[in-house]
């Protein structure tokens, strides 16, 4: 169980490289470019070109399986994923990448708060977890402040 | 910069919303499935708005305008959020959130090395706090359930 858990940590510390990658490309994409409508939107299109040829044969056969009446949360899910996106760029359009990615990264904070108010009894949130999320928005505090300065 | 700061907020509000959402779509439907049809569905709505909005601004476009597109929707959705998800999977979606998090980190790095910014005592100390944060958050993920 505990190296699955490590897995996890892997492939979260792997995906908060992917997101800052894409942050200072995008942030230039939105100068240079396009609107950061027109960016989100189609990177959004692309990344699901992609990831539809990785995953096709598993996702078709999973998604087949599922019945409609368990549809909606991911429903929900997409929606607020595509509006976190849209107003991702918008910001990085208006404000520079080291104000803004600090800024988002508070999401962990606003993620606690929703999943203590909708996932009760399916993940619990400790003392450690809750710590290690402030130590983690103080550093980015201090960065956004080095930054500044 | 105001106007910045509080679409960030949006921004992250709509992240958090998704990570808690996914994780309950997690209990009905498996990862490939869920990360195709939360992209289908995020693709189709961003799509909407942006013709509503933008079209003239589309049918303009360039094709290296597209190769970049491409390029950051790889970064972000084949890889960063096909692993969130998988992490989400892994280890919940509070925990999980809270590593993704350290974007900024890594942005600053990219800063340092691409953009020839320099490295400050708060760049130190705020890569140290982010790191003693990861390894809490990650002990807090094996010991707990």
């Amino acid at each position: 169980m505990n190296r699955i858990k490590n897995i996890g940590v892997i492939y979260a510390v792997i995906s908060a490289f992917m997101y800052s990658l894409a942050a200072v490309i995008g942030k230039q994409l939105t100068e240079d470019i396009a609107s950061p409508l027109v960016i989100s939107s189609f990177s959004l299109l692309f990344g699901l070109l992609v990831t539809f040829v990785v995953m096709a044969p598993k996702a078709i056969k999973e998604i087949g399986q599922t019945p409609i009446k368990n549809w909606t949360t991911i429903v929900i899910a997409g929606l607020c994923s595509s509006c976190g996106v849209m107003f991702y760029f918008l910001s990085l359009s208006s404000a520079p990448v080291v104000v803004v990615t600090p800024i988002i990264s508070i999401y962990p904070l606003i993620t606690i708060v929703l999943a203590f108010l909708f996932l009760k009894g399916i993940e619990t949130i400790s003392l450690r977890t809750i710590l290690g999320t402030i130590l983690v928005i103080s550093g980015i505090i201090f960065i956004l402040f080095g930054n500044g300065n | 910069m105001i106007t910045g700061v509080i679409l960030a907020i949006c921004a992250a509000s709509g992240f958090a919303g998704s990570a808690v959402f996914i994780k309950l779509s997690l209990q009905k439907i498996p990862y490939s499935g869920a990360t195709i049809m939360s992209l289908v569905v995020s693709a189709l709505f961003s799509l909407s708005v942006a013709a509503i909005l933008h079209f003239d601004e589309i049918i303009q476009l360039s094709p290296i305008s597209f190769l970049w597109f491409a390029i950051v929707g790889v970064i972000t959705f084949t890889g960063g959020r096909s692993l969130q998800y998988l992490a989400i999977n892994h280890m919940g979606a509070a925990r999980s959130s809270s590593l993704v998090a350290c974007s900024p980190f890594f942005a600053a790095i990219l800063a340092v090395v691409f953009l020839g910014e320099s490295i400050n005592i708060w760049l130190i100390l705020g890569t140290t706090l982010i790191v003693s944060g990861v390894v809490l958050v990650s002990l807090s993920s094996e010991k707990n359930e």
